[in-house]
């Protein structure tokens, strides 16, 4: 019943960082970082704007946590079998070894 | 399903009067979506599948967290998502619980011309008789494989034994009421006043549609001179004057015209006697002409 919810996993873009790239919704595109990639559909949304840092334009995008390895869609070959948790850092906080998850830089391409 | 409850008031399709019209004292129920309070955690449509035993259906995606683009024979309700810019340059994500509407004037029950297909009782609720149906509408939703028509239930099941609907009891945020029509009204203005006194919603308000005589599920929507925001909720909606027309006047008409052709024709009869038969025409062997 969770398939049919929320049937594939996806990458959240903002409407002006699909545009630069050419980014279509529903189009595949690759997120990757220094240690692994990720492919999944693009959803491009109005939600997310741009951040000025530095007087550069950065985006932010989001990706649900966990996702891309078994699952009743994965196992069936729907999707590409990637896993969200090889983009994210194995770091963790010396004392409580709490991990640090979820802010690391992407590259963001069609795929 | 116990109708002990359950009072008929109006039958699709059906000759004559309604059993039991009018015996005792109504009480219409409601169903009262507070948008504005509206997460989009889809546990209502889980509880609506679980309840009901709907099978799977298969879905792809569609760019947008909204599960499928409308509701399914399979799929009686159905959270709308629209991401929606504001004149002031805000941003709102707008859900809409969609499913049917439960009209105190059902125009599917109007137009239906199956015995019992659709039936209102007292208190409000649309139901559908499955072993009756004989073809497709709108918000109800064919099932292609047997000709089957199915929709939300407002859970006729649960109502008559004095439990809330599924969907009302899975609510996490308690963004959905159930109660009697009445109650709900009040409720819902409440909720509109407090938008429009504490926050910056100005045109909050509720929607009950009276050009269907009201509906037995309304919406607090944060706009609500924009009812078209939240995944196209029809303006002002009504049963067509069309079909108001063929099963009004229009039947009365074609009654007329048939009884008074079959008259027309025994009166004809009696005046004019049967065809005359003329001579050329008894010719045996002869060439037609």
């Amino acid at each position: 019943m969770n398939v049919q919810l929320v049937p594939e996993p996806f990458v959240e873009i903002s409407e002006e960082m699909a545009e630069e790239r050419g980014i279509r919704g529903g189009d595949t595109i690759k997120v990757s970082s220094i240690r692994g990639t990720y492919i999944a559909k693009a959803m491009v949304t109005k939600r997310i704007k741009h951040m000025m840092i530095d007087g550069k334009k950065t985006y932010q995008i989001g990706i649900p946590i966990h996702w891309g390895y078994r699952g009743i869609a994965e196992d069936e070959g729907k999707t590409a079998l990637t896993l969200t948790n090889q983009l994210s850092p194995t770091v963790v906080d010396p004392n409580a070894y709490t991990p640090e998850f979820k802010g690391f830089l992407v590259k963001v391409e069609k795929a | 399903m116990s109708q002990a409850a359950l009072r008929i008031q109006k039958i699709s399709g059906h000759a004559g009067s309604v059993p039991g019209e009018d015996t005792q004292r109504n009480l219409t129920v409601g169903k009262l979506i507070d948008t504005t309070t509206c997460i989009g955690c889809k546990a209502c449509e889980v509880a609506c599948m679980e309840w009901n035993d709907l099978p799977f259906g298969e879905t792809v995606f569609g760019n947008t967290y909204q599960t499928m683009p409308e509701t399914r024979w399979n799929y009686w309700n159905l959270i709308l998502f629209n991401e929606h810019e504001r004149d002031d340059g805000t941003l709102m994500w707008l859900m809409r619980k969609n499913q049917c509407m439960h009209c105190a004037e059902p125009g599917c029950l109007a137009a239906c011309p199956a015995d019992g297909a659709i039936v209102q009782y007292t208190n409000g609720i649309v139901d559908f008789q499955q072993a009756n149906c004989i073809g497709p509408f709108d918000i109800p939703k064919m099932n292609p494989k047997n000709n089957r028509v199915f929709k939300c239930t407002l859970c006729t099941d649960r109502v008559s034994e004095g439990l809330e609907p599924a969907c009302i009891k899975s609510c996490p945020t308690g963004c959905l009421h159930f109660g009697t029509k009445d109650d709900m009204l009040d409720l819902a203005h409440k909720r509109a006043k407090q938008l429009q006194d504490h926050s910056n919603f100005a045109d909050a308000g509720v929607y009950d549609p009276q050009g269907v005589g009201g509906t037995g599920v309304i919406y607090v929507l944060h706009d609500s001179t924009h009812p078209e925001l939240y995944g196209g909720l029809p303006r002002n909606p009504h049963v067509p004057w069309t079909v108001k027309l063929w099963k009004g006047p229009l039947k009365w008409l074609g009654n007329v015209a048939m009884v008074g052709g079959l008259i027309g024709l025994f009166v004809h009869y009696l005046r004019y006697g049967p065809k005359a038969r003329e001579e050329e025409d008894i010719n045996p062997g002869g060439s037609k002409s």
